[in-house]
């Protein structure tokens, strides 16, 4: 079973590393285009809203993420130690079909973390925010 | 990211190339205004090298959508990865956006 870790700082120019830090890991997990393109996306709307919302000093903190290949999934797992925030609690995006003057502009990152991801859940278990995503693969 | 501008009749065709996310929107959102700002607001938003975007880029796809319909102008896109295609059914901007196979069919060239 494959394991991964990477670890990022409470900083926006850390989103880069999650990109290339995919990339790497691809070949020798045989992860498809679409598949990297995917856990980018939940990965950086989920690392983004950790940084711009979870803290409540101007200290640095560290967001670990955890990848455990599964058989025909992979298991992402995230942990910050910021205020508590359960993903899954969020309500669902409406007004997705709405006109473009109705259309609110925020929310759409929980949108796609809800939508791409297979399974996702929430501990809040030591003063650490950990929430699972479960991405099944395509063969 | 990489911006590439060119103005063919009265509509402004930007290439939008590389990657559009939280750490780069603000490059486009300076664009854009720049050109609205500068009464430019035909513009078609081609995609054809643009392989990832983000929640932050489509921010400003929405916000400046806006303001084309409040200003009388059009912000169109075209040529699409499948890759984005599909993030826009899912955020439902399939419907919000005109959308174009390619930049001649807006164009009629």
């Amino acid at each position: 079973m494959k394991q991964a870790h990477l670890i990022l700082k409470n900083e926006i120019t850390e989103i880069e590393k999650i990109q290339s830090f995919l990339e790497e890991l691809s070949p020798e997990w045989d992860f498809s285009g679409e598949l990297v393109f995917e856990l980018n996306l939940l990965l950086e709307e989920y690392v983004v809203n950790v940084i711009h919302h979870a803290y409540s000093d101007n200290a640095e903190h560290e967001i670990k993420i955890f990848f455990t290949e599964g058989d025909n999934s992979i298991s992402i797992l995230i942990e910050d130690d910021g205020n508590a925030f359960d993903l899954t609690e969020e309500p669902t995006l409406e007004g997705l079909n709405k006109p473009v003057e109705e259309r609110k502009i925020g929310g759409l990152g929980v949108h796609f973390i809800k939508s791409l991801a297979d399974h996702v859940s929430y501990q809040r278990t030591n003063g650490l925010n950990k929430l699972t995503l479960i991405k099944h693969i395509k063969n | 990211m990489e911006l590439k501008e060119q103005k063919k009749k009265d509509t402004i065709i930007l290439e939008v190339k590389g990657r559009l996310d939280t750490t780069n929107y603000g490059e486009l959102e300076k664009k854009l205004t720049e050109l609205f700002d500068n009464n430019e607001k035909n513009i078609l938003l081609n995609f054809h090298e643009l392989d990832y975007v983000s929640s932050a880029g489509l921010r400003v796809l929405l916000l400046f959508l806006k303001r084309a319909k409040a200003e009388n102008g059009s912000l169109a896109i075209c040529d699409l990865k499948k890759n984005i295609e599909d993030i826009f059914k899912i955020s439902g901007f399939n419907t919000l956006f005109e959308i174009y196979d390619n930049q001649n069919d807006v164009l009629g060239e």
